[in-house]
């Protein structure tokens, strides 16, 4: 259970005129795929994004991605490139959470939840009262 | 009569100010924290026919503090300015330590959106320690923070928040949820934010430009627009300096 993350360069389409300046693969975004812009050139055409995802068990499961989902991001054709690392990226990109209603049983020693039957670790509880339990952070 | 209440009665007060929206008297505001008398019904009236309603916003809705109840049409209580001659809204915490801990105004609609492209400006004042800025929440009317209403359906929202040390998106539905930091947004500018929201996914803007981009958790159900700032613990006092403004809500697609 991780995070998993990539950032990719990526061509954009629209103006920040016209309100609609945006990476173009935000346009076929797989379902269990979100990102982030970590930064934009609209001269240039392009854009730095992180993506991110998650096969944490207790997530539904059409939206459980996992690292060759992101690798396969690669292959769109407004993908430029693969980078490394950008000094945009924080520790810490986003993260996935449960409401404590939705849990069966919690299990704050053991550091467990379980949902629909379902057994597995969380992280810790959000002090965000919207966000509850954090299941997976990255 | 003993001398302090001696001494209040010869303290100065502050001259109560007329609200108008338009050119219609809706009540009285004097000056001090929680003090804005409105009368619903003559706010309403003064609203309703005018282009406020499709630019400030269906949001004649309410601010309560210390409190969730969002829906009560309780304005008597409201901690607002209706800033109508330049037509910003603005939003303060107006409200003392009487509950320290997650003291919150809102300014709530009753209006509910399932799906579209909605469009703002919005800007804070000042950050300070311990208090959140949400510039947009759309929450399930009744249950709100991602809580089934009472009516069993699933609840949802849509959340963007400014905590001081991130910013933030939330995306949430059926009790499930997903967020991330925002980067290259400046809170305190003033400045168009924007959110796409379909069956599949919600694009969130900031100055014209996509930030970040969701397709888990995605909300499925009615949701309604609302304002919040908040008190987290450690900040227990009226701020001055903790406020938001927004304008131009509305619903673009």
């Amino acid at each position: 259970m991780t995070v998993y993350r990539k950032i990719y360069k990526c061509r954009t389409v629209g103006s920040k005129a016209e309100g609609n300046l945006r990476p173009e693969i935000v346009d076929r975004l797989p379902t269990g795929i979100n990102c982030c812009v970590l930064e934009y050139n609209e001269a240039e055409g392009w854009a730095i994004v992180e993506f991110f995802c998650s096969d944490h068990p207790l997530l539904e499961e059409k939206f459980r991605k996992g690292r060759d989902d992101l690798e396969r991001l690669r292959a769109d054709p407004s993908v430029i490139e693969t980078l490394a690392t950008h000094p945009n990226s924080p520790p810490v990109l986003g993260g996935f959470a449960i409401r404590p209603e939705l849990a069966e049983a919690i299990d704050e020693t053991a550091g467990e939840v379980m949902v629909r039957g379902v057994r597995a670790k969380f992280v810790r509880k959000s002090p965000e009262p919207r966000i509850g339990l954090i299941i997976d952070e990255g | 009569m003993n001398l302090n209440r001696l001494l209040a009665l010869l303290k100065p007060k502050p001259k109560p100010r007329p609200i108008y929206v338009g050119d219609v008297f809706v009540g009285w505001d004097d000056g001090l924290p929680n003090s804005v008398k409105i009368d619903k019904e003559k706010l309403l009236e003064a609203i309703a026919p005018t282009p406020w309603i499709g630019r400030i916003m269906p949001f004649f809705g309410t601010i309560v503090s210390n409190s969730q109840e969002v829906a009560t049409g309780n304005l008597d209580s409201a901690v607002f300015r209706y800033w109508h001659d330049t037509r910003w809204l603005e939003i303060n915490n107006g409200i003392g330590a009487a509950n320290a801990n997650q003291v919150k105004t809102y300014l709530y609609s009753f209006h509910a959106y399932k799906f579209g492209t909605f469009r703002w400006r919005c800007y804070n004042v000042a950050r300070e320690s311990g208090r959140s800025f949400y510039p947009l929440m759309f929450e399930t009317p009744i249950g709100g923070h991602m809580v089934p209403p009472p009516s069993g359906d699933y609840a949802g929202a849509i959340i963007i928040s400014d905590l001081v040390t991130a910013t933030q998106w939330l995306c949430g539905y059926a009790g499930s949820s997903s967020y991330a930091n925002f980067t290259g947004w400046d809170p305190t500018v003033e400045d168009e934010l924007k959110i796409e929201w379909t069956s599949a996914q919600v694009n969130y803007y900031t100055g014209g430009t996509l930030r970040a981009s969701s397709t888990t958790n995605v909300p499925q159900c009615p949701l309604c627009p609302c304002f919040e700032l908040r008190q987290d613990g450690s900040a227990t006092a009226y701020s001055a300096r903790q406020k938001m403004y927004v304008r131009d809500f509305e619903k673009i697609a």
